[in-house]
């Protein structure tokens, strides 16, 4: 028997070129499909041959392929790649934002491989096994919860036996017009007994930069609108130290990864585990790094140093909500002040965290939604953060979905919340709209003080004014203390200034736009700051600095010019010294740096005074500098204009008789080391 | 003895040089001093793509961001 696996994509239609490319898109195809190796690992050992078929490097091939650009659908194009594919078996694995895709392509599949059995699994078709059965045809069996038990016993009753399937337990499956649905298959205990994941089978592990290491399984909380309880159970079970240890060293050695990807729920449910894991990473002498999921109440400040100690790079804090009202409304649980600490602690430890955060919870206010804001914005300022924020996403199966199943709405307000694209395939779009029981994750909870219009701008503004200018937006919140106020006048003042021909843009193509950073700019400087802002030269400082940072992103790098010019000399006093073409000089009205160790320290902006400060910006290569000046240098870079030479600028230099040095002395001497600087160019007169 | 004097980096005449008192004058009244250090964006950066660690599929997501240097232990 021959069984192909293929894997969920999570990354689909994702309507522009430009997008597919990003970084974000071809890390997530870097990403290895875990789930089915961990599979394909166990069915070898069964002695079944297995292909494997990975989506995400699929669509990342697709997106750059003649056929995107035809606007070909990718399930066409993924169905011709699987029609070669000589196999007995067809397994899906699924989620949720890429379910209606796989049931396209196991359609398809069906046509071209009329008499393959092809089966579901995963977390989507786990929960919604008999209503796809009743819906597509196409689908023979499902596979619910853990499969690694399961499936092998469901390919060896096919090989021998189909009547025996009805034996196995944890499967769903059709007979005839009936669908017969079997009790839950118990949960993996030992999960040190499963093999490792069979990476020899997925060629590309030799371009990932990290590798995923299963850690183990189940989370014992019961937050309402989350869905892995129903697939692990809340049974936590974590791998020995010694065997994740082992794995790791392993994938090193023979793929030279040493960065990696614990997956569990949560990692950090018992201390003493995940001390005994640091102690093993310690005692391996390997230098190994790692990630793993946290809850803030489950890892404290001695925890944390401990795991940065054994290699621990980054920390996912799923905190929610920042209201306490909501954090007990959805059962999370947290101590929202004790969260924000340990955001800080991570933070100084050096282990990078992501920070995220939902809203739209049916019962949330617009006082929670200020609360969570404000948490999003006291947590910008560390700049190992990821800060996250989503539209709630009703998934299936979980007590919040459960709670409005027969209140759900479909208003194209699509959520985040797991892999989800910026467009949907039309024929998609009809099967959401079918099958509300199948697909809930894209429809909406009603939302009772919250408009979801609103609350879907206000992510697009936070997250794209962020991206773009995150220390305006670290100011904005400490000026403000409520970014929602800062919104709402933004609101207010686009229905003014930004309207044309009566229409105002407020979708994602335009807050992904450069368009939507020069209208911030413009609202901060003419609304916000003269109207409302408590630190207007503050504010105004910020801007300025933001507007040439902008004009020297749309300009190009002149890289090999810049290692020209730190060649320059001044030969002789007739040289005529010009301000560095990528250079931008200008006067701000408070002290720039003073302003942004305040803003990352977290510390009073009330003793930065209203004052004349002189700043350059500068582009090298990929980055911006901003450079602050001293008055005599900013001076001394004012005359540089081209028209002078060294002596005229000599004699038009007023500073430095209180320095008592020649004007040439100083002018000479300054000029020198601004070109050494690589600050000005020259133009030597040739004698 | 003369003082020690200090030539600065051009090729403009000797008699320029400065004694150490000028140039410490001179040092401080030059100064320049990093604020930030900004990785520059493309222009018309598409829109961030973040997932949920809720369920499942969650791992590429955490590792969106990857850091870029190595601590050392």
């Amino acid at each position: 028997m021959k069984v192909c696996l293929i894997s969920p994509p999570t990354v689909e239609e994702f309507g522009e070129r430009m997008v597919g490319e990003s970084e974000a898109l071809s890390l997530i195809a870097q990403h290895a499909p875990m789930g089915i190796l961990s599979l394909a690992a166990v069915l070898e050992q069964h002695g079944v041959e297995t292909e494997i078929v990975d989506l995400n490097r699929l669509y990342h091939k697709y997106i750059n392929s003649s056929e995107s650009q035809h606007r070909i659908d990718f399930c066409a194009y993924a169905s011709d790649a699987l029609e070669p594919v000589v196999a007995d078996v067809f397994g899906f694995s699924t989620i949720c934002s890429s379910y209606p895709l796989t049931l396209r392509m196991a359609r398809a599949v069906r046509a071209t491989h009329p008499d393959a059995f092809i089966v579901l699994g995963g977390p989507q078709a786990s929960v919604v096994d008999v209503a796809t059965l009743q819906a597509f045809p196409n689908v023979d069996l499902i596979v619910r919860g853990e499969a690694e038990q399961t499936f092998p016993i469901v390919l060896e009753s096919l090989s021998t036996n189909a009547g025996r399937l009805a034996l196995i337990n944890g499967v769903t499956f059709r007979r005839g017009t009936e669908i017969i649905r079997r009790p839950n298959a118990a949960v993996i205990e030992d999960l040190d007994s499963l093999p490792p994941p069979a990476f020899h089978l997925y060629p590309h592990i030799k371009d990932c930069s990290y590798a995923p290491v299963e850690a183990g399984r189940g989370c014992p909380f019961a937050c309402s609108f989350c869905s892995t309880n129903d697939f692990f159970r809340r049974r936590f079970r974590m791998k020995s130290p010694h065997v994740l240890v082992s794995q790791m060293k392993q994938i090193k050695e023979t793929y030279g990864i040493e960065s990696f990807d614990l997956i569990h729920d949560m990692f950090t449910v018992d201390r003493k585990k995940v001390l005994a894991f640091c102690d093993a990473v310690q005692q391996s002498g390997e230098e190994l790094y790692w990630s793993c999921s946290a809850r803030t109440d489950c890892v404290d400040d001695e925890l944390i140093s401990r795991m940065a100690d054994a290699g621990c790079d980054g920390l996912f804090f799923g905190i929610d909500t920042g209201s306490e009202a909501m954090q007990d409304a959805i059962q999370k649980r947290l101590d929202v002040n004790e969260a924000a600490l340990m955001v800080k602690s991570a933070n100084q430890h050096s282990v990078k965290t992501t920070v995220s955060l939902i809203t739209g919870f049916p019962e949330e206010t617009k006082d929670d939604l200020r609360a969570t804001i404000r948490f999003l914005g006291d947590s910008l300022r560390y700049e190992g953060s990821d800060i996250q924020l989503h539209l709630l996403c009703p998934l299936a199966e979980t007590p919040i979905t459960s709670r409005y199943r027969d209140q759900l709405t479909y208003d194209d307000i699509f959520s985040d919340i797991s892999f989800q694209g910026w467009e949907q395939n039309p024929e998609e779009r009809e099967m959401i709209k079918a099958h509300r029981d199948l697909f809930p994750n894209f429809y909406a909870v009603p939302t009772r003080w919250l408009n979801r219009q609103y609350l879907r701008e206000l992510r697009e503004f936070l997250l794209h004014g962020i991206l773009r200018h995150l220390w305006l937006m670290v100011l904005l919140h400490r000026d403000s203390n409520d970014l929602v106020s800062v919104f709402d006048e933004w609101q207010i003042w686009s229905d003014k200034e930004r309207r044309i021909a009566s229409v105002l843009d407020t979708s994602r193509g335009y807050y992904s736009n450069d368009a939507f950073s020069h209208d911030l700019l413009r609202f901060v400087r003419t609304s916000y700051a003269t109207s409302s802002g408590k630190y207007p030269h503050l504010l105004r400082t910020m801007v300025r600095v933001e507007e040439l940072q902008l004009t020297l992103i749309k300009g190009q790098p002149e890289a090999s010019q810049r290692s020209a010019r730190r060649r320059c000399v001044i030969e002789s006093m007739e040289t005529v010294p010009i301000l560095a073409r990528d250079a931008h000089l200008t006067l701000v009205p408070a002290d720039y740096r003073k302003l942004i160790r305040c803003l990352k320290r977290n510390t009073p902006l009330d003793l930065i005074r209203d004052e004349q400060v002189a700043l350059v910006l500068m582009r090298e290569k990929d980055k911006i500098k901003t450079i602050q000046l001293s008055r005599p240098t900013y001076e001394l870079m004012s005359l540089c204009d081209g028209s002078r030479n060294v002596l005229q600028i000599s004699d038009d230099l007023s500073l430095f008789g209180e320095l008592e040095v020649s004007p040439q002395k100083a002018s000479i001497f300054g000029l020198a080391s601004l070109a050494q600087k690589g600050l000005i160019e020259v133009r030597n007169v040739a004698v | 003895m003369a003082p020690k004097t200090h030539k600065i980096h051009t090729q403009v005449p000797i008699e320029l040089a400065l004694t150490p008192a000028e140039m410490a004058k001179l040092k401080k009244a030059y100064t320049t001093s990093t604020a930030q250090v900004l990785k520059a964006r493309k222009s018309d950066e598409p829109a961030p793509v973040t997932q949920q660690n809720i369920g499942f599929g969650s791992s590429a997501r955490k590792r969106k961001k990857r850091p870029t240097s190595k601590k050392k232990r």
